[in-house]
């Protein structure tokens, strides 16, 4: 699609836990890439994988119980040398990872309430990657760190800097997660679920934070989350996972107006839909069922037990994430019936 | 009294004490917090005048703790010996005095020798867990099965009768607490978000141990260390009672006590002055470490 190397290329990762009751098979073949600059949005539900998988890649995966069955993550980064080149991280040492996590890729997490050290100022915090990576003294870290604050929208940084978490508003402290991520200037920023902790006008801010930055800095972002609106408000590709799976990818605007796979369409049933007026009120649909036992998958699609839409081969054969044939390039889904067609005959009312 | 003392590191072990950041709006909150405890309010002035004491003696005392009066043998109190004398006529009071160097010294001592000890090796096995854990936890358990007085006894008396070695004992004896709490604490903190946030940064394992989770357990590291002063003190008590501890005719609490169970019927005061010394001390220690844990626990916040 495009003439330079992507920035990420995940290929068929796996990742597996070992449980007293057996083996949760929780990512399985997840393969896609990232091209610079892109803002790729991961949805799906607790258990999807969608967090996960991206643990893994960083080598944030507890081993045990966790582990990396299969598959290759290569990011494009500096090596050593200071070269651009496609590493796989999966394949790196513990102690080259650390050069990559915080240095070159950066991470918010979902919780700014307990993600942040209750016992170490924000600016200790946020000079920590700076003086960690780019060797900065304590003197210049904490003028970067002032201007970092500055950066995340927090006013008066030079008074605050001395100041500790529990002293910052929940939004405060995501802002501040932001500039411990954004540090050193990562070429990709991975928010795991960093809305969903948050009042809906804070999580309005911090999206509208990110944009502003991201045009600012040019990062590549993943932002993984199970809310539709904010994807569909920051992503440029929407990927939706199931059962350690994507099941369907491809460019936002293509896979919210024409879904392909059932567990999609789902998702966006259960969304309210505002602008429907008060006569056309409709009942929010759930999805029925719950995610199936990552011991023991069903064989073919997982999600054809739960799917009104399943034909036979479903319960067989597990569908390949496939280009969709009468869309937009690029826009992939995993399922062996023809959704469209079936809705126009009236299925699954 | 020692193991009411020993007993609350297992039940403090499950949540983690907030922390405790030097900074003085959060130091402020702090002292209101244990402030507001009159009982943690008293038990910090006694252990503050204990320690004036202690560092003072010399100045303090009217008599020298060891001068022998012949003619004062185990003399009710008067103007002049206001506690009264001894069976040799030593001064009561200079000697209860100067004992609190060797009751303060000792608990003091014993319990940075545990802390140093136990603090290291609790972070080892609650970090590293596996093999080193399990190695660390056996030896400690091991320890913990010995009743801590006993035990004390046995190593003072294997070290020799000496304070000093009295010291040692009662901190070894002390270790093993130190290490079941600090390996409960660290895998509790080890386990928040903001330590997994710390390894996303990049941060090497040795730096998230020592930068971002211990602040985090000093706080209950410091309650405990308080508690089992008290505990130690008793154990020095003991120690010198039983002659193990403190050597004639250098004075500590305990060793005063030895000597006065003789003269119970005729000089009363040469056992009720120590003992209540004792009881003094040991109150004020765990009224202030209670103090320090109601003030720093989260729950409690506010």
């Amino acid at each position: 699609m495009t003439a330079s190397p992507p920035l990420l290329d995940v290929r068929d990762l796996a990742v597996a836990f070992d449980t007293e009751s057996g083996t949760v098979r929780a990512v399985n073949g997840v393969s896609y890439t990232l091209r610079e600059g892109e803002t790729l949005g991961i949805v799906g539900e607790s258990g999807s994988g969608k967090s996960v998988h991206v643990l893994a890649m960083l080598g944030l995966v507890p081993r045990p119980p966790g582990r990396i069955t299969g598959g290759q993550v290569l990011f494009r980064g500096r090596d050593p040398e200071g070269h651009d080149q496609a590493r796989d991280l999966l394949a790196m040492p513990e102690r080259h990872l650390r050069r990559v996590r915080g240095a070159e890729i950066g991470m918010v997490f979902q919780d700014p309430m307990s993600s942040l050290n209750p016992a170490m100022t924000v600016a200790a915090q946020i000079a920590e990657p700076l003086r960690l990576h780019l060797g900065l003294g304590a003197r210049e870290a904490r003028a970067r760190a002032r201007d970092l604050l500055d950066l995340v929208r927090i006013p008066d940084a030079s008074r605050r800097l001395d100041h500790y978490p529990h002293e910052f508003s929940g939004g405060q402290r995501q802002r501040v997660m932001i500039a411990i991520g954004l540090a050193c200037r990562p070429k990709l920023l991975i928010a795991d679920e960093a809305t969903t902790a948050l009042d809906v006008t804070v999580q309005a801010e911090i999206v509208a934070l990110v944009q502003e930055l991201k045009r600012e800095i040019g990062m590549a972002i993943v932002w993984i989350t199970h809310d539709l609106g904010v994807v569909a408000g920051i992503a440029d590709t929407v990927q939706v996972m199931y059962a350690g799976r994507i099941v369907e990818r491809g460019p936002v605007d293509a896979v919210f107006s024409d879904p392909r796979n059932a567990y999609t369409l789902g998702l966006l049933r259960s969304l309210p839909d505002l602008s429907r007026d008060r006569a056309g009120r409709q009942r929010l649909r759930q999805i029925e069922g719950s995610p199936p036992d990552m011991r023991h998958p069903p064989p073919g699609d997982p999600f054809a037990p739960r799917n009104p839409f399943a034909t036979p081969r479903c319960r067989t054969e597990a569908p390949p994430l496939a280009q969709v044939e009468g869309s937009v390039p690029g826009h992939l889904a995993a399922a062996w019936y023809d959704l469209p067609a079936l809705l126009a005959a009236g299925a699954g009312r | 009294m020692s193991e009411a003392g020993l007993s609350t590191a297992a039940e403090m072990a499950a949540p983690p004490v907030a922390a405790l950041p030097p900074e003085p709006g959060a130091l402020r909150a702090f002292w209101r917090r244990f402030s507001r405890r009159r009982g943690a309010l008293a038990g910090l002035v006694v252990v503050v005048l204990l320690g004036i004491l202690a560092l003072g003696a010399a100045w303090i005392a009217p008599f020298d703790p060891t001068a022998t009066d012949w003619g004062a043998v185990r003399a009710a109190p008067t103007l002049t010996h206001l506690f009264g004398t001894d069976e040799v006529g030593r001064d009561v009071l200079s000697r209860i005095v100067y004992g609190t160097r060797a009751s303060l010294g000792a608990g003091l001592t014993s319990v940075a020798l545990a802390v140093a000890l136990g603090l290291p090796l609790g972070m080892l096995a609650g970090y590293a867990g596996g093999v080193i854990d399990g190695a660390i936890m056996r030896l400690t358990d091991a320890l913990l099965a010995i009743p801590f007085l006993i035990l004390a006894i046995a190593l003072a008396a294997f070290l020799g009768p000496s304070l000093t070695n009295a010291m040692v004992a009662i901190g070894l004896s002390a270790t093993s607490i130190f290490v079941r709490l600090t390996r409960a604490q660290v895998q509790a903190a080890a386990a928040e978000d903001f330590v997994e946030a710390a390894r996303a940064v990049g941060n090497p394992p040795w730096r998230i141990a020592l930068h971002h989770i211990l602040p985090n357990i000093v706080p209950a590291i410091l309650v405990q260390a308080t508690l089992t002063i008290a505990a130690a003190i008793i154990a020095e008590a003991s120690l010198s009672f039983l002659g193990l501890g403190q050597q004639p005719p250098e004075p500590s609490w305990g060793s005063m006590l030895n000597t006065a169970k003789n003269f119970l019927d005729q000089a009363p005061w040469m056992a009720i002055w120590p003992g209540l010394s004792i009881f003094l001390a040991v109150l004020a220690f765990n009224l202030v470490g209670d103090g320090l844990r109601d003030a720093l626990d989260p729950r409690e916040r506010r």
